[in-house]
């Protein structure tokens, strides 16, 4: 009975604490690419007291930081390295702090800003906000480059191009990407059969014709000669 | 005269009579055996239309079972008593030509994993039991472990992830969890309508980016075995610190090592966790899953490369590869001509980019081992990677590798003495 109540007491703790703050993470839902992402963390202290945070971002792969330029930490996951924005405020009661930094994608593609991590360090109750996905689109110049694909860029590069992405699509090209396609099939004896037999076809009329137009010739070589 | 041109103009005519509408291609995606009781994916998406006309609504595709229609829709799932089905898709383009695929599904008793009671589980693995078991090859990564344990096909306590997996690409995924919605939402935008790639994708999403099954990083066990360089606090250095506060309560987790005697760490109890010695370790599937939530490359590998083979992905289809001083994931997807890497550890993000590596890490040039339930096997040749491509691979690594071929040696040294010479 006392380690029920006990339970309760400690999950009504876990409710109050969820509800002592707020952090929405801010930016836009699509950037195109060389473009600088700017990213708002808006904290709200709901309760009563002033109260003092730490914050921690982790920055994604493949991404420059611009403002701040330098990672506060970086973490290593065996043989990768992860980037973290810290930084830590202290909010007065039901006033918000935001906070804004800047990165540049260096890739196109979804990319994710995972949540943000806001330690009360009063409690260390560690409260995380949503994730954040971005699109960063490619520009589009009429030319498939190095880094686009029909994913990511396909106002530049069409279905069944050599880019990595297999497209299982019936678009009339034969996807090198693809173990199997509906246009590889077609162009197989199928198709090779098609051609022979418009081929044997062709050369009948060709040789058909100029039969045809070599009789009248003859005939008035006939009437000549009567 | 007038014959000879009707019939030179019927003969033209024949190739804009071939350019007509032609019939769909319906394509059920062959023979099943599956096994009693288990949800069997019918997925009609590699079906295909000459001239684009297949809308994009259920009633495009019907599925009948023997002779009666059962359902519509580009895929659908049912679980099958013992016996024998015959399954029929019927795929009908928007001008109403219309052509048929029957497939026979064969419902038998389990002939894997019989000790445990997985529904969930590949056709092709040597195992049979769940931890603690000897089966499999003894792999040696960061410590010693049965094939069967570390890649834990034969675990029926996740079979759940499985199952989200499934309801995930088969449209019916609607738990309320943001984050597992974020990863359908991937896995079904990128996977180009196929069942078996969307279930992989979701999977990647949610060890990686998504955050779901496996949260962090697991820094205790590096700490614990004084990897200074992976311990972000040298004071805890030969601890179980730092404790994540984000996954659930491992403060109890035991750390027994020093600098003087500092052995890989074991793991002998789920129950007990206090008897665990959490220093840096391989551990089972299902603890780094279920028990910890967490793990460090080695982990969250071998978790990928467990609920992939539990999906259904065959054992050439799926590895755990080992570098020299990492561990991620080759994956080939369902239509795809070559493998594709992928790195989850700790919620890395992008875990994977179609068509290329990840980013961070010379992934194609440290490929050293691939692993799975059955044990080593050969790696895939870089060609066979997309990203790897125009990495050099010595001959010697190209000798150890799938799809090897004398031929293509030769061809090599060929090349390399004819542009030596020029």
């Amino acid at each position: 009975m006392i380690k029920k109540i006990l339970l309760i007491i400690l999950l009504l703790v876990g409710i109050v604490n969820a509800q002592e703050i707020t952090v929405i993470k801010e930016a836009p839902d699509t950037i195109n690419f060389n473009e600088i992402l700017s990213v708002n963390l808006k904290i709200t202290n709901l309760d009563d007291i002033e109260k003092s945070y730490q914050i921690i971002e982790t920055i994604p792969q493949g991404v420059s930081l611009i403002d701040p330029s330098e990672p506060d930490e970086v973490q290593k996951y065996n043989a990768l390295s992860v980037n973290l924005y810290k930084w830590n405020i202290d909010i007065k009661p039901k006033e918000t702090f935001t906070i804004t930094y800047k990165i540049k994608p260096d890739n196109l593609g979804e990319y994710i800003i995972p949540p943000t991590k806001v330690n009360d360090l009063s409690t260390n109750y560690v409260f995380l906000s949503d994730s954040k996905q971005i699109i960063v689109s490619c520009v589009s110049n009429n030319q498939c480059e190095a880094n686009e694909n029909s994913l990511n860029c396909p106002d530049d590069c069409s279905t069944g191009m050599a880019d990595g992405i297999c497209d299982y699509k019936a678009d009339e090209r034969c996807d090198p990407d693809c173990e199997e396609e509906p246009d590889c099939k077609n162009t197989g004896l199928g198709s090779s059969v098609y051609l022979i037999v418009i081929g044997i076809i062709s050369l009948f009329i060709i040789i058909f014709l100029i039969k045809l137009f070599k009789k009248p010739k003859v005939s008035e070589i006939n009437i000549d000669t009567h | 005269m007038r014959k000879s041109g009707v019939i030179i103009l019927l003969i033209l005519m024949i190739p804009f009579v071939y350019a007509e509408n032609q019939a769909p291609v319906a394509n059920a995606d062959g023979n099943k055996v599956v096994v009693s009781g288990t949800t069997v994916i019918f997925d009609a998406s590699k079906s295909y239309d000459l001239d684009n006309n297949l809308e994009n609504i259920p009633s495009t595709y019907k599925w009948y079972e023997n002779g009666r229609k059962i359902a519509e829709g580009i895929n659908f799932r049912k679980s099958y008593p013992p016996g024998t089905y015959k399954i029929t898709l019927e795929v009908t383009d928007s001008e109403g030509l219309s052509s048929k695929d029957d497939i026979i599904v064969n419902s038998r008793s389990k002939q894997k994993c019989k000790e445990t009671n997985a529904i969930y589980f590949p056709e092709d693995t040597i195992c049979n039991k769940k931890w603690p078991s000897e089966e499999g090859e003894k792999v040696l990564i960061n410590s010693q472990g049965y094939s069967c344990n570390l890649v834990e096909v034969c675990d029926e306590n996740l079979d759940f992830i499985v199952q989200d997996s499934i309801e995930c690409c088969t449209q019916s995924l609607n738990t309320g969890d943001q984050a597992k919605n974020n990863a359908c939402n991937f896995a079904n935008k990128y996977s180009n309508r196929n069942t078996k790639k969307c279930q992989a994708l979701y999977l990647v999403e949610s060890l990686g980016g998504g955050r779901i099954y496996m949260k962090d990083y697991f820094e205790s066990e590096m700490c614990c075995k004084g990897v200074s360089e992976l311990c972000t606090n040298e004071k805890n250095l030969y601890t179980s610190k730092p404790f994540l506060t984000t996954t659930r309560d491992l403060s109890v987790l035991e750390c027994e090592n020093n600098p003087e005697n500092n052995p890989p760490g074991t793991w002998v109890s789920d129950s007990r966790l206090e008897l665990n010695n959490i220093a840096l370790q391989d551990v089972p599937a299902h603890v780094s899953i279920n028990i910890l939530s967490t793990g460090t490359c080695v982990d969250y590998s071998f978790a990928l490369t467990t609920l992939l083979r539990k999906t259904g992905y065959k054992e050439e289809e799926v590895y755990t590869v080992e570098s020299p001083d990492h561990a991620y994931n080759l994956i080939k997807f369902p239509l795809d001509k070559k493998y594709t890497l992928v790195d989850t550890t700790g919620n890395n993000n992008p875990a994977i980019i179609f068509g290329k590596t990840p980013l961070g890490y010379p992934y194609c040039e440290s490929i050293k081992n691939c692993y799975n339930d059955n044990g080593r096997s050969l790696c895939p040749q870089l060609r066979n990677i997309y990203g790897c491509e125009n990495v050099k691979q010595s001959i010697a690594d190209e000798g150890r590798s799938i799809g090897f071929k004398i031929t293509e040696v030769i061809n090599d040294v060929v090349d390399l003495v004819e542009g030596e010479l020029k």
